[in-house]
Parts: structure tokens; C-alpha cells; sequence
């Protein structure tokens, strides 16, 4: 199968995925206890004006209506409003996303730079004290849940030995910088404020480094795992016996082999980043949209559940696409072989 | 008989297993002259590939070498240093493997795989070969393996090949640069019977050609026989047998060579033949004596407490058994 029509294949599935996801989306959001008119305009408002919210939030018609009302305004890129903000919903995820997406994105570069390099060393020194200590961490990293791993960390590195800053995204007395693109850091770099990207980037690396502990762990672990199993495969032995170096065969054969297992559960480990995230967020008060999000369920704010679940769940999506193109890169069988 | 080139002298090796240590390789002494085309014949789990792997010192990890030197050209390769093994392995010696589906990394193209394998051979000599001579001469090696368009083999995955493209790959890739010895380790086992005897042709012509000594492991009496100068015959982890081919075909000494010969079912008359009573040996608690005794017909009471020596009954031909040892009068 080619490239292109693998690809068109696999979002095809994602769009059906998708579709099912918004569907069960809506269907909680609305099966879920209280009258979201009531809640949002509090308990001395008259029932005419809380009539009035539902009919503009078109909840008095039958759920099928609500729900093609609903996608199409999803498809124009119109989540509704946040009945807590009183915002469109797509401003709010504006302004919160950013943070988020910057924190998971260093979660994740730790996860892979991380988990990849101990999982090549401990298979390296296999069944040396280096392998036991790599071997012990990722026990602890695994078992572990990751807010723990945020108070740890806090108290560590917060207050114990305060080098690091304990809650928000940037210092008080730090202007943040221009919007660009909502990531502190990804805007102090472009307009050459390094002094801000320090900031910023010491109030993302403890975050950051709680919810790559464990999916780090998980990608050593198996990466230790696959290599040690192929290390006495018959191909290794062969480049071997042709004198090739042990570090050519670690890097060029080895690791391909072993990365194409690992990758998969590698970036469903990164996807659930963005769950782990709501927790940790709360541990360091980091306004993200997780923090956001946590407010929008405990005020039934319908539109701004919907909309966060369902950009979670793209995102989800479209990591394990990109995941499954980098296994076909790795894996010429997958891309290449013919069923039959 | 010319110069010699390897020689195994008193191996010992075993493997660490759960249960405890498994002794395989009980003092095997072997010589391959230069040009020479020897056979190592025995049935599976009889040390052959044990032998060929630590000649070129490529055993699992689990394996342990008691004792015993193998000597190459008079340097013992199990003490040799990294850089002189790689050396040996680049250049000198190279092997031709049982199954070249599991030989073969799964996810690089053959293309990327000999490069590596050529390029290493001659970066050792200090001299830089650019890729496109690599190329060249992995073009070149495949076409003498009788492989058709080796450019778009070349640029294959070995899933892309049959069984017998890949050992054809693999031939090529022993023989891609010179060599003064090639191990071929059941290079016939794992494929179809029709592609065996063209595989083996195509190594003997290769040998030939460039003048390499050859060893072949095999479990194939019949492979041996048409094959090999020379046969080395192991039962258990030990030589048991050693004589010219024809020799040992026509007028086999040990037991086990006799019984193991009037196995090969002959199509004129006889039918099968009765096969060996028994079983393998348990390496965990070999026998203390000679490793056949407990399934010898002829065996002796000295057979399974002492070991017994190996015996020259006729130039050339040696016998490690008390029945012959005897003869000459001990």
C-alpha cells in the first residue's frame, strides 16, 4: 500500500473515531446531573429568564437536534458559550491552551529523550549495578502516580532546597511576553527576551518532569526489554561475526528493531499526557487548561466541556497517527509487505 | 598436506543454564588445512555449531570457555585482543548461517547490510573505500552469487527475498571480499530441497575459485559426502571420528560412525536401517567416560570410566574408541 492512500485510510478512521467521540461527548454532557440554565444564572434569577438561556441555548429541543446543532456550529469552529465566562468557548481554550500545550510538550521531550536514553544504557550494561539503578528508578517512576510526583518534586525542589519556582507559569515581577502564540516560551524566544524564557522555563520543568516520570519509566523499561531480547538474536551475531562495531550494531540495528514495540506505547503514554495534566496542574496551581477545565465541569459549563474534551481527543488522534507513520518509517514490513 | 591454518586444540565449552552447567564441547581437537574443505558432521545438539562459533568467538552469553586454544594461524583467537578479533573477523574468517531469515536484520535493506559488512572489511586496512566502490563491489559479489538484477536487491528488505535469495545474499556477502576461511553452518538446512543442492554448488564453486578453505557443518551425511575433502565426526561434544571423506564413508571405525552410516536408507535393497537405540547425551550429567558408551553395542567396561584417546588406525584416520585402542596393544 502506498503512503498517501495508507494515510487517507488511517484519517478516515480517525474522522469515524472522532465522530463517535463527539457523540459520547455531548451524550454526558447532557446526561449529567443539574439544569446548566440554572446553575450558570444562580438560584434568584426567575425561571422566565432561566427559560429564556435554554431556549437561546437551544435546550428545549429533542437531544438528536441539539447534537447536529451543536456539530454544526463545531464545524465553523463555534463551540458556544461558556456559561462560567460568559466567552465564546474557542477565546477561553485560546487563552488556557497554550500553557498546557507547552507544558506537555516538554513532558513529552523529556519522556522520549529520557526514556530512550536510560533504555539504551541499561540494555548497554545489561545485568550491570547501572541496568539495577536505571531498573529500581523506573520501578518507582511506574508505580508512582504522577501528583505525587508533583508534591515530591515541590518539596524537594521547591522548598527543601528552593531553587525552583512552586506555582504559576512566570515570576510576578516578570512581564510575560508578547502574544504570539500563547507559550511563554516559545514567544520570549522569538522576540530574543531569554531572561523571560529562563523564567518561564523554570516554572515548566517541574510540571513538566511530574508527568514525564512515569511514561519515561514505561519507555526505558520496554526499550531495556526488546534490546536485551534481540541482543542474542541470529542478525546480531551476524554483524558481529563480520566485525562489525558493537556500537554501530546498538545504534543502527538494535535500536530500530527495539524502537518499533516501544514507539507505539511510547506516544499512547504521550497522548495520556494531556489526562495526567488536569491533576498535576491542580498540584502547581499552573493555569492551564486543565485548571479550566476542572471549573467548567464542577459548573456544568456544557460548551466549555465539549470543547476541551474534544480538542483532547484530537490531539490523542492525531499523535497515534503520527505514531504509526514514524513505525512504518522504522518498520519497511509494515509499509511494504504484500498480504497474500 | 599444506600449510595449516586452523586449529582447535582440547575445547571446552560450556553453557550456564538455570539448572546448572551444561558441558557441552568435552575436548574437541580439529585441524583445516589451507585450500582444504573440511566437514563436521554429527547429529543437532552435538556442539557443531558451538565449535564454529567460538572459532570466530561469537558464543551466546550464556556460554563459558573452560579451556582449550583456538588457534588461527598460530594466534589463539580466544585470547586475542578486540581490535585483532575484529581484524579476524573483517578479513580473514567468515561465516555462512543456519537460517538467514533470523541472520538477516528485519528492517534494513540488504543494500545497507552488505555496505556495512564490506565497508568494515576494508576501513581495518586504514584505507577509506568510498560508497560507490562499496556498492560496486556488493553488486559485483551478488552477481557471482548467481543472483539476478543485484541492484534491486540491493535496495530490498530480506522479507522481500525467498529462502534462497537469502542465503545466496549471505554466500555473497562471505565471499564479498577475500577470505582464507569460510564456515557454513547448515547452510542447506533451513531451505527447500530443490534450492539445496544449488546452494551448495554455488558454495563449493565460490570455495574454489579463490582458493578459501572451507568449513561446513552439517547433519547431512549426504551433503558431507559430496561436499568435503576431509570429515570431522562429533557425537555428544566430542570428535569420535576423523578421516578423508571417502575413507570414513567406505570403511567407518566407531561405532557410532557405522551405526550412524547404515541409517542412510539405500535404494537398492536393505530398506531403512535400524537407527541409533537411545538418546542424546544430557549435558547436565554426561557420561564420565565415552559419551556413546551408554548407547555403544560394543561397549566396554573401561568405555564409561575413562575417556577414550584418539587413536590413529590409518594415516589419516583416527578413532577415539577403547576397541581400537586395544588393538594396538595397550
Amino acid at each position: 500500500m502506498s503512503l498517501p492512500s495508507w494515510l487517507a485510510k488511517r484519517l478516515g478512521e480517525a474522522v469515524i473515531v472522532l465522530v463517535g467521540l463527539s457523540i459520547l461527548l455531548f451524550c454526558i454532557t447532557r446526561i449529567l446531573p443539574g439544569d446548566p440554565a440554572r446553575i450558570a444564572l444562580g438560584p434568584r434569577v426567575p425561571e422566565s429568564a432561566v427559560e429564556d438561556l435554554r431556549k437561546q441555548m437551544n435546550l428545549d429541543k429533542p437531544l438528536p437536534t441539539q447534537y447536529f446543532l451543536w456539530v454544526k456550529g463545531v464545524l465553523r469552529g463555534d463551540f458556544g458559550m461558556s456559561l462560567l465566562s460568559r466567552r465564546a468557548v474557542v477565546t477561553d481554550i485560546k487563552a488556557y491552551f497554550p500553557a498546557t500545550l507547552e507544558e506537555v510538550i516538554l513532558a513529552a521531550i523529556l519522556q522520549f529523550a529520557g526514556g530512550i536514553g536510560l533504555g539504551i544504557l541499561a540494555a548497554k550494561y545489561a545485568d550491570t549495578w547501572l541496568d539495577g539503578i536505571v531498573r529500581v528508578v523506573a520501578y518507582l517512576g511506574i508505580a508512582t502516580p504522577s501528583f505525587v510526583w508533583g508534591i515530591v518534586l515541590l518539596l524537594l525542589l521547591g522548598y527543601w532546597i528552593p531553587i525552583l519556582p512552586i506555582q504559576g507559569r512566570i515570576s510576578p515581577n516578570v512581564t510575560p511576553p508578547p502574544h504570539i502564540t500563547g507559550m511563554f516560551t516559545v514567544d520570549s524566544l522569538l522576540t530574543g527576551k531569554l531572561g523571560v524564557l529562563w523564567d518561564s522555563l523554570k516554572h515548566l520543568i517541574l510540571p513538566a518532569l511530574a508527568l514525564a516520570l512515569a511514561p519515561m519509566s514505561q519507555a526505558a523499561r520496554l526499550l531495556r526489554s526488546s534490546m536485551c531480547d534481540d541482543m542474542e538474536a541470529d542478525h546480531v551475531y551476524a554483524m558481529r561475526a563480520y566485525g562489525v562495531p558493537e556500537n554501530r550494531i546498538l545504534t543502527k540495528y538494535l535500536a530500530r528493531l527495539a524502537f518499533i514495540p516501544a514507539i507505539s506505547v511510547m506516544s499512547l503514554d504521550a497522548g495520556s499526557l494531556f489526562a495526567s495534566a488536569f491533576v498535576v496542574e491542580s498540584v502547581f496551581n499552573f493555569p492551564g487548561l486543565s485548571r479550566f477545565g476542572m471549573q467548567a465541569i464542577l459548573n456544568k459549563d456544557l460548551n466549555s466541556i465539549a470543547g476541551i474534551l474534544l480538542l483532547v481527543g484530537v490531539l490523542f488522534v492525531l499523535i497515534i497517527i503520527l505514531a504509526d507513520l514514524i513505525v512504518a518509517y522504522l518498520d519497511p514490513r509494515t509499509r511494504l509487505q504484500q498480504r497474500g | 598436506m599444506s600449510e595449516l591454518l586452523l586449529n582447535i586444540k582440547d575445547l571446552k565449552v560450556g553453557y550456564r543454564v538455570y539448572k546448572g552447567l551444561l558441558r557441552v564441547l568435552n575436548g574437541v581437537n580439529i585441524e583445516i588445512y589451507k585450500g582444504e574443505r573440511v566437514g563436521i558432521v554429527g547429529e543437532t545438539g552435538s556442539g557443531k555449531t558451538t565449535i564454529a562459533r567460538s572459532i570466530l568467538r561469537i558464543l551466546p552469553k550464556a556460554a563459558k570457555i573452560f579451556d582449550g586454544k583456538v588457534l588461527f594461524e598460530d594466534k589463539d583467537v580466544l585470547t586475542m585482543s578486540k581490535p585483532e578479533v575484529s581484524l579476524l573477523r573483517r578479513q580473514q574468517i567468515s561465516m555462512i548461517f543456519q537460517d538467514p531469515t533470523a541472520a538477516l536484520n528485519p528492517v534494513s535493506t540488504i543494500g545497507s547490510i552488505m555496505s556495512d559488512v564490506i565497508g568494515y572489511s576494508y576501513t581495518a586496512e586504514g584505507s577509506r573505500v568510498k560508497p560507490s566502490q562499496i556498492r560496486e563491489m556488493a553488486i559485483n559479489a551478488l552477481r557471482l552469487a548467481s543472483l539476478p538484477a543485484p541492484e534491486r536487491i540491493l535496495a530490498s528488505y530480506p522479507f522481500q527475498l525467498s529462502g534462497g535469495m537469502r542465503q545466496r545474499v549471505f554466500i555473497a556477502m562471505a565471499l564479498a571480499t577475500p577470505r582464507s576461511l569460510v564456515i557454513a553452518d547448515e547452510p542447506t538446512t533451513n531451505l527447500d530441497v530443490t534450492i539445496q543442492d544449488q546452494i551448495l554448488r554455488l558454495i563449493k564453486r565460490l570455495i574454489d575459485e579463490k582458493h578459501t578453505s572451507l568449513i561446513l557443518i552439517s547433519h547431512s551425511l549426504d551433503v558431507v559426502s559430496e561436499m568435503t575433502d576431509r570429515v570431522y565426526m562429533t557425537y555428544g561434544g566430542t570428535v569420535v571420528e576423523q578421516a578423508n571423506t571417502r575413507d570414513l564413508f567406505e570403511n567407518p571405525y566407531h561405532p557410532y560412525s557405522r551405526a550412524l552410516l547404515s541409517c542412510i536408507p539405500r535404494l537398492s535393497g536393505g530398506g531403512f536401517g535400524s537407527g541409533i537405540p537411545g538418546q542424546m547425551v544430557d549435558y547436565l550429567a554426561a557420561p564420565r567416560g565415552c559419551r556413546f558408551s551408554p548407547r555403544c553395542p560394543k561397549a566396554l567396561p573401561v568405555c564409561r570410566t575413562e575417556a577414550p584417546p584418539l587413536v590413529e588406525t590409518e594415516p589419516g584416520h583416527k578413532v577415539a574408541c577403547f576397541l581400537f585402542s586395544e588393538k594396538q596393544g595397550s
